[in-house]
């Protein structure tokens, strides 16, 4: 008995040791969930760190970071450079967290010392072989923005697949395929496809991901919702509705199941509301004939769509561009706002116009008028429809001078918001079009166009300009307008109130946000796509701006070449 | 020895059937090349004209743009083909073949996709728009 009593009691001794460690590897193991970057930290304006592609969930942009004011910005250096050695546009915007900035070119993930500029690691994703299809070269390499959520960054590489990898380590503990992607016209029968060049957006137990590129010939748009544990599909929005929604039948024939509408930038979240916002892209074709020509909404395309993100229901969508004629994407991330104590969402868009809509509802609220030239509707009516559209291009016929052209009042290039001022500030530009229908042709499931245009580049009344508007007025407080056509990267707002944006020159500027005066520049030899962030590191305050892309869009008078570089200032 | 005398005769066969492959597929590619006629039987054809530009707007013009001048919302890097100068065989080869290019990106094949015809069509609409210094006849005879 005693021997028995005594291997009991040893075997009990041991089971609790067993216990107390297990508790004690519990209680580091919830330590360890709480590493990285919490859901605190997520929702929390960006000051020190820059966690979002767009800074906040409400994606303004504007960073309560105040060292850095009108009164010293003018002693800004470069303080580090880091090349991708990228192939084409650097649209993404970087991430920063703890000492690190990351930053994704080409299917790759780069860790970058943030004091240095030197590669901590790198991840590398390799497409298949048979990867290609209709703008493959046009789109490969592309991405708009990483997340941060807890230990892990999430990457979406072209060929659809989220990627969880160590913040640390640049190891990925899953790879989650989601889409079919496109194939190589040569090696498939089929070669339609999605495409990920969208950034997705980090809230608390999910990452969202939207599904996009649907011009790789035709397909319709989505936005999931994944776990961030092992990337299992929480939920699937539609883009185009589907039977029983309205707006079904908005689209003729089959139409919707090539119509487009892929939400190519990342949108915004409401914690509150629990809604995720986001613009859509053109319908497809671009070509209007074979989805209606213009006597059919369709809607979901561009368009502003709401998702409650624990259902994955579409409570709402707005349509902005009815039947959308005009390849009018409406992708831009639609801001969050609070306008006399209504939950707003501001878009400014391709249309040449800021649309005001009721968070909650999608009700429409108004449109502002931003862009100089605007002839293709005289502005929107009560109902949020436009007035006055002009007649459509005959298919086969002659083309329309069209303004804004496809390239839109502002393009994917992020806005900023101050909230203290109450002002937006836009990259915006002014460019007309010449535009028509062709025949559809069909290759390989694959639809193209069947649109053509040409850019009307060296009218006079072609310019980059940057502005500032009373967000609640519409009101222009400053502009900064160029004498050649082109975007700015994107804006950046500081509490220290400057604004900072990247000319299509190359011009960086910081700029005095009351007044538009340009307090600082240095040129950084190559074109800007994406905006710039700013962090707080060993008591500096860094600004970081991404640069790398086809100057000019075809334009070539700003005499620059392609080169990806990423640069960070400070004093 | 014996094993090395097998070993060696693998190799020898092995790289003898490569040779002979490389030999044949490179037989078929010229018999293929050799097929394209010098010059394009369709140059001047109104009709085979308008055929080819609808399919220059739909399949290049995202690229090389709607006046075939390299300025496009889809491919900055689209070549400017009205000053096209290899001759018209190089054409019908970069077209189905594709090309690795200068900045960024490399023009597709398009062999499997589009028919020879089409690709003669659309051939005959971008010698329209030739400019100066654009050559459009026998690659033979390109000026170099």
């Amino acid at each position: 008995m005693n021997r028995i009593f005594t291997r009991l009691v040893g075997v009990g001794m041991v089971v609790a040791l067993c216990m107390a460690g297990g508790a004690g590897w519990v209680q580091a193991q919830e330590e360890d969930a709480q590493a990285g970057v919490t859901d605190s930290m997520l929702a929390s304006a960006p000051a020190a760190s820059w966690l979002h592609g767009n800074g906040n969930w409400a994606g303004h942009r504007h960073s309560l970071l105040t060292q850095l004011n009108p009164s010293n910005v003018g002693d800004l250096r470069v303080a580090w450079i880091f090349s991708t050695g990228g192939k084409t546009d650097a649209q993404a915007t970087p991430l920063y967290h703890d000492g690190v900035v990351y930053q994704a070119q080409d299917n790759t993930v780069f860790a970058i010392d943030a004091r240095s500029g030197g590669r901590l690691w790198k991840y590398v994703h390799e497409l298949p072989e048979d990867w290609g299809g209709q703008f493959a070269d046009f789109f490969t390499g592309k991405h708009r923005n990483l997340a941060i959520s807890g230990e892990y960054i999430y990457f979406l590489s072209n060929d659809t697949k989220v990627h969880a990898i160590h913040y640390k380590t640049g190891v990925a503990k899953f790879v989650q395929p989601y889409m079919h992607y496109p194939k190589a016209f040569e090696k498939s029968d089929d070669s339609n496809g999605y495409f990920g060049t969208a950034g997705p957006l980090a809230i608390p137990g999910q990452i969202i991901i939207p599904l996009n590129a649907t011009d790789m010939g035709g397909l319709p748009g989505y936005v999931a919702g994944i776990s961030p544990d092992d990337g299992a599909l929480l939920w699937q929005a539609n883009m185009i509705p589907g039977p029983g929604e309205p707006g079904y039948e908005s689209w003729p024939g089959d139409s919707r199941d090539y119509g487009g509408a892929g939400p190519w930038i990342v949108g915004t979240w409401d914690p509150d509301l629990r809604m995720y916002y986001t613009g859509t892209a053109n319908a497809y074709p671009f070509n209007a004939v074979p989805r209606g020509n213009g006597k059919y909404d369709n809607v979901g395309a561009a368009s502003v769509v709401a998702v409650n993100t624990d259902t994955g229901k579409v409570p709402w969508r707005y349509t902005v561009v009815p039947g959308d004629p005009w390849d009018y994407d409406t992708m831009q991330t639609p801001l969050i706002i609070t306008i006399d104590g209504r939950k707003t969402i501001v878009q400014p868009n391709k249309t040449g116009f800021i649309h005001y809509l009721d968070a909650a509802t999608g009700q429409f609220l108004r449109a502002a008028r931003f862009s100089d030239k605007i002839n293709w509707a005289d502005g929107y009516d009560v109902e949020g429809r436009p007035l006055n559209q002009i007649a459509l291009p005959e298919q086969g016929g002659d083309t329309l001078e069209v303004w804004p052209s496809v390239f839109g009042g502002v393009n994917m290039y992020p806005a900023a918001y101050n909230p203290d001022s109450g002002m937006i500030f836009l990259p915006a530009t002014n460019l007309g079009m010449m535009y028509g229908y062709e025949e559809v042709k069909v290759i390989s499931n694959v639809r193209n166009l069947g649109a053509t245009f040409e850019f009307l580049f060296d009218r006079e009344d072609a310019y980059e300009v940057n502005l500032a508007l009373n967000l609640k007025s519409g009101n222009e407080i400053w502009r900064d307008q160029k004498t050649k056509w082109g975007f700015a990267g994107g804006m950046l707002s500081t509490a220290g109130g400057l604004v900072f944006y990247t000319s299509q020159n190359a011009d960086f500027q910081a700029v005095d946000a009351a007044s538009g005066e340009i307090l600082y520049a240095v040129n950084l030899g190559t074109t800007p796509k994406s905006g710039p962030i700013t962090y707080m590191l060993d008591g500096k305050q860094y600004v970081v701006q991404a640069v790398g892309g086809v100057p000019g869009w075809g334009y070539e008078e700003h005499s620059l070449e392609h080169g990806n570089l990423i640069v960070g200032l400070s004093r | 020895m014996g094993r090395a005398v097998r070993v060696a005769t693998v190799v020898m066969v092995v790289v003898g059937c490569l040779a002979f492959d490389a030999g044949f597929v490179a037989q078929r590619l010229a018999h293929a090349e050799s097929e394209v006629p010098a010059t394009n039987p369709f140059s001047g054809d109104e009709k085979a004209i308008k055929e080819g530009r609808s399919w220059f707007i739909a399949v290049c013009a995202p690229c090389h743009g709607p006046r075939a001048n390299g300025a496009a919302e889809r491919g900055p890097s689209g070549a400017d083909l009205r000053v096209f100068k290899r001759g018209f065989e190089q054409y019908v080869h970069v077209v189905k073949n594709g090309r690795e290019t200068g900045r960024i990106g490399k023009m597709p094949s398009w062999g499997k996709v589009l028919s020879e015809e089409l690709i003669f069509q659309i051939g005959a609409f971008l010698e329209t728009l030739a400019i100066e210094g654009a050559y459009w006849g026998d690659s033979e005879d390109r000026p170099r």
